[in-house]
């Protein structure tokens, strides 16, 4: 690896490592986990350095999918705790979470509730800032059908927060 | 308030973004870096030819990246893509070398040792010789660790079996390169694996 591509896959690392671990927190039981799963994302961002695109949005869009991927495998089995991400699991287990006001438990517990199709785009779109078509892109998913996926989560999700919606417009 | 502003506000709360935390992620980044990590640089069996380890080089499609080897299945039935690849040494790269190589030194060896890579039958790699050789080797280098707590870790496993063969076909490479009055220092050598866990 030239110095030049180093730099360039550290740039986008740190960079979107932020991002990474957020994603990371809200997709396991255990929080600090998202330490060690951010630590095999660099692992295999750096051994797929090749790949990195140019441009930064693709970079982010890249290592989302590795993060994706990650993630899906740590679903599948147990992970080996990394020694790498010893210190950031500390920091992440010693940092309290940001506030959490009781009234958006009402519409997290909604968008949990989603079919699985639909649960993971609106949490892509609204959780983690993706446009729809970036969040199709991540999900493997042609854009009309993740249009349609949506829209349909949206219907169930208004249903679902009815009353959350009335007393949020008379507030 | 609106549905897509209660959505937006809905997310569960993350670790609050500090400049302790934006140095902690940095230092990970950096010991994630393949050149910080300890013991590739360990078992490092001569200049330029890098971190020659499977699991931590480069997964390759790229330019400058040759085919290698496109399905491996280990004892334990996982199956991984493994390559070797040949590139032109940059500064900083591979281990420090007394010997110095001249531009042309440099081209033509890199065009040998692509020339060889590309047509390895790795089929044809006797993968019991292999990690004999590699384990030999291995044991070489640890005997010279003096620090029990220092020493690296010896290979088990599909790690052992993934490492030992790639460390044989650069090894094949170096032989033939040297066959040819070529040193493989003079270009940077590295193996990659992806699609399976080390």
């Amino acid at each position: 690896m030239t110095p030049r591509d180093r730099a360039a896959v550290r740039d986008a690392l740190r960079s979107t490592s932020p991002d990474l671990l957020a994603y990371l927190e809200r997709r396991v039981s255990v929080r600090e986990d998202a330490a060690d799963l951010l630590g095999e994302v660099l692992l295999q961002a750096w051994r797929r350095h090749t790949s990195l695109p140019a441009e930064p949005t693709r970079q982010r869009m890249w290592l989302f999918t590795i993060a994706a991927h990650v993630l899906a495998n740590h679903r599948r089995s147990i992970r080996r705790r990394t020694s790498l991400a010893e210190r950031l699991r500390a920091e992440v287990a010693t940092t309290p979470p940001a506030s959490d006001p009781a009234e958006r438990h009402a519409v997290r517990d909604a968008v949990l509730r989603l079919h699985d199709a639909q649960r993971e785009l609106v949490m892509l779109i609204h959780w983690d800032g993706f446009t729809i078509v970036e969040a199709a892109e991540l999900l493997g998913l042609n854009a009309s059908t993740a249009r349609s996926r949506y829209a349909a989560a949206r219907e169930t999700l208004k249903r679902a927060l009815e009353e959350p919606l009335r007393q949020a417009a008379e507030a | 308030m609106d549905l897509d502003q209660l959505l937006d506000e809905s997310a569960p709360p993350v670790t609050p973004p500090t400049p302790h935390l934006e140095r902690e992620l940095h230092a990970l980044v950096a010991a994630t870096e393949p050149e910080n990590r300890r013991w590739p640089r360990r078992v490092t069996v001569a200049a330029g030819v890098a971190a020659g380890v499977m699991g931590l080089g480069a997964a390759a499609t790229a330019a400058g990246v040759l085919p290698g080897w496109p399905s491996f299945s280990t004892s334990s039935g996982q199956t991984c893509t493994v390559e070797v690849w040949a590139e032109e040494l940059a500064p900083g790269d591979g281990e420090p070398v007394s010997a110095t190589f001249t531009e042309a030194e440099r081209a033509a060896t890199l065009t040998a040792a692509r020339a060889y890579l590309a047509d390895f039958d790795y089929a044809a790699v006797d993968r019991a010789q292999a990690i004999a050789w590699w384990q030999d080797e291995e044991r070489r280098v640890r005997a010279a660790q003096d620090d029990p707590a220092e020493r690296q870790p010896r290979l088990t496993g599909d790690d052992l079996e993934v490492t030992a063969v790639s460390r044989w076909v650069i090894d094949r490479l170096r032989s033939h390169l040297a066959g040819q009055g070529l040193d493989v220092r003079a270009v940077m050598v590295g193996t990659s694996t992806t699609g399976c866990m080390l």
